[in-house]
């Protein structure tokens, strides 16, 4: 097992590696001169090269990149061209509130996920199970950001309701703030909850009809018992890959969901600096999603020994 | 039919959703691109059925040619990386050794990159077209390395004994592969391809709404949600909801028929009679 997880984590290195150059080299391909974007257009010919000088662009490309390479390395993030404040800070500063989506996101579409899936596979075939069931396919089906446009419209013309403006830290007002993050974090894990749901749905199924559960349940343990210890436990390699996934998803759909609540975290960072070329803010913001991404893919991995411990003996 | 309603249903939309995307401009009442300064953001009524945008444009008209684009987008995108998939999915699971090595190794640097965030960077590297969004959106699978689900059905097809009989009568590899392992993964191609195509009319939407789908002023479900009448929306609601409900609709109805297919064509779903 250790072995395992030290070879899977030093794959990361020259994935981490592939993904900085390629996003490094793709954003140089970009329409649009970033010394246009700031300078405007009429702008002389030596302002824009002393403008390229300054930011560093006159340099050959791959020397560009070790550059930031070697400053990344050394914690230095370096800085927005748009509005020159250091991304390291920017992030940091942004960070909560994205952090605080993606944390009550998932809470949302494990505990609805989840609890659905048992319930529907537990009473399978019965209204209840094709109540759910439909419910999911309409979870799946709409988009979470039109759900969101959605959900902000319809309080705000029948009861001139809308959530506070402006972030409101959890520590200052808790109430306010959850007014702010439930919306976004429910219209989020609409989706990635339906998901789940028919995931656990039909590995619970496939577990139920498995001779252990014959055996639990005809040596008098509690239905309870049977489906929590045995059924639901055994579930749950296949439901942990699919909430693993469902996390980098989320991370994507944060980029959109941040847009529709203007919500200033790192999406909507993401989104702004990719549409107004600041380079290297995007590259640090790909380079950041692509480590969170192949962290949570190794930590699901890992994972899998826990709740399976065949795996730890290979 | 009987077996299947939510599957039924969900063919029955798709089929009109297509003759829509074909013949929509012989039904549209307006042209969906003319501004007309006399009936900006009127509500819906007997002659505009889905009311007027902030140019006086007709609604309907415009979802009715917004059909179009993702009907066309969608089924050409889902076309195209079905293809590469299955391709790279029996290739890997036929061969395995390292053309499996090398695709699943593809496969996991390409999955260090949310979806939408990928599309945002292919999108905004391109111009704004229709191509771009052909690229962008087939891209991510023709670089996934291929299908995990047809790489696990072909490594499972080639084991069995109607292979070990074809290559004890001399069959080639390429006629192996033809006859006996492709059309054996065919009912997953088409279930994954169904379902296939509600994601990619939702990412399609979710970039339209962004405001990198295609450029203006060109009908687009999810490009009609965004920009200027994103200020209208309390004013003028049925601006936000006819678009939204068509991409609910659209997606709604490949998942059902999704769904149907996979219980019909899933020999190991069949056999469990549920």
């Amino acid at each position: 097992m250790q072995g395992y997880i030290i070879r899977r984590a030093g794959f990361l290195v020259p994935v981490l590696l592939a993904v900085s150059i390629a996003v490094f080299f793709a954003l140089r391909f970009m329409p649009g001169d970033i010394t246009v974007i700031l300078l405007g257009p009429d702008a002389s010919a030596q302002q824009v090269a002393e403008l390229r000088a300054d930011l560093g662009l006159d340099k050959p490309m791959p020397v560009q990149y070790l550059n930031w390479m070697g400053d990344v390395l050394r914690g230095d993030l370096g800085e927005s061209y748009v509005l020159g404040n250091s991304v390291g800070d920017e992030i940091l500063h942004r960070l909560p509130i994205t952090l605080e989506i993606l944390v009550l996101t998932l809470f949302f579409t494990t505990a609805l996920g989840i609890s659905f899936g048992v319930i529907s596979a537990f009473f399978q075939n019965s209204p209840l199970d094709y109540v759910v069931r439909v419910t999911s396919v309409f979870g799946l089906s709409l988009p979470g950001w039109w759900l969101g446009i959605m959900i902000l419209l319809i309080p705000s013309i029948w009861w001139s309701y809308s959530p506070p403006i402006g972030y409101v830290p959890i520590k200052d007002d808790i109430l306010a703030n959850l007014r702010q993050f439930v919306p976004p974090a429910l219209v989020l894990a609409a989706g990635s909850s339906a998901v789940l749901m028919r995931l656990t749905r039909a590995a619970l199924l496939d577990v139920l009809r498995q001779d252990y559960i014959r055996t639990a349940r005809s040596k008098g343990l509690r239905e309870s018992t049977v489906i929590i210890r045995h059924a639901v436990k055994n579930a749950m390699i296949p439901i942990i890959t699919v909430l693993g996934g469902q996390m980098i998803i989320l991370f994507g759909g944060a980029v959109i969901i941040e847009q529709v609540f203007s919500l200033e975290g790192l999406g909507r960072y993401m989104y702004t600096s990719i549409v107004q070329r600041d380079f290297p803010v995007v590259q640090v913001l790909a380079l950041y999603t692509a480590v969170i991404v192949v962290v949570m893919n190794l930590l699901v991995d890992i994972s899998y020994a826990w709740f399976d411990p065949r795996v730890r003996y290979r | 039919m009987r077996r299947q309603p939510l599957g039924a249903f969900g063919l029955v939309v798709v089929v009109v959703l297509i003759a829509v995307a074909i013949f929509g401009s012989w039904v549209i009442p307006y042209n969906p691109i003319s501004a007309d300064p006399s009936a900006i953001r009127e509500s819906p009524s007997i002659h505009h059925f889905f009311g007027t945008d902030q140019m006086g444009r007709d609604v309907f008209s415009r979802v009715v040619m917004g059909a179009r684009l993702s009907v066309g987008v969608s089924f050409t995108v889902v076309a195209i990386s079905a293809a590469i998939s299955t391709v790279l999915g029996i290739i890997a699971g036929y061969y395995q050794r390292w053309p499996d090595y090398l695709l699943q190794r593809m496969g996991e640097f390409f999955s260090a990159f949310p979806p939408l965030v990928f599309l945002l960077l292919v999108v905004s590297v391109l111009h704004p077209s229709v191509k771009t969004l052909l690229i962008a959106l087939t891209l991510p699978v023709a670089l996934a390395g291929g299908s995990r689900v047809i790489r696990g059905a072909a490594i499972s097809i080639k084991q069995s004994q109607y292979i070990e009989a074809a290559r004890s009568v001399g069959a080639s590899d390429a006629r192996i592969i033809f006859f006996h392992i492709l059309p054996n993964v065919m009912p997953l191609v088409i279930v994954g391809a169904t379902t296939g195509l509600g994601s990619v009319i939702l990412a399609l939407a979710a970039l339209g709404y962004l405001g990198l789908g295609v450029p203006p002023p060109t009908p687009d479900w999810g490009g009609d949600l965004s920009g200027q009448a994103r200020t209208y929306f309390r004013s003028a609601p049925w601006l936000a909801i006819f678009p939204g409900l068509a991409i609910g609709l659209t997606v709604l109805s490949f998942n059902l028929l999704g769904d149907s297919l996979r219980d019909l064509l899933d020999p190991r779903l069949r056999s469990r009679g549920g």
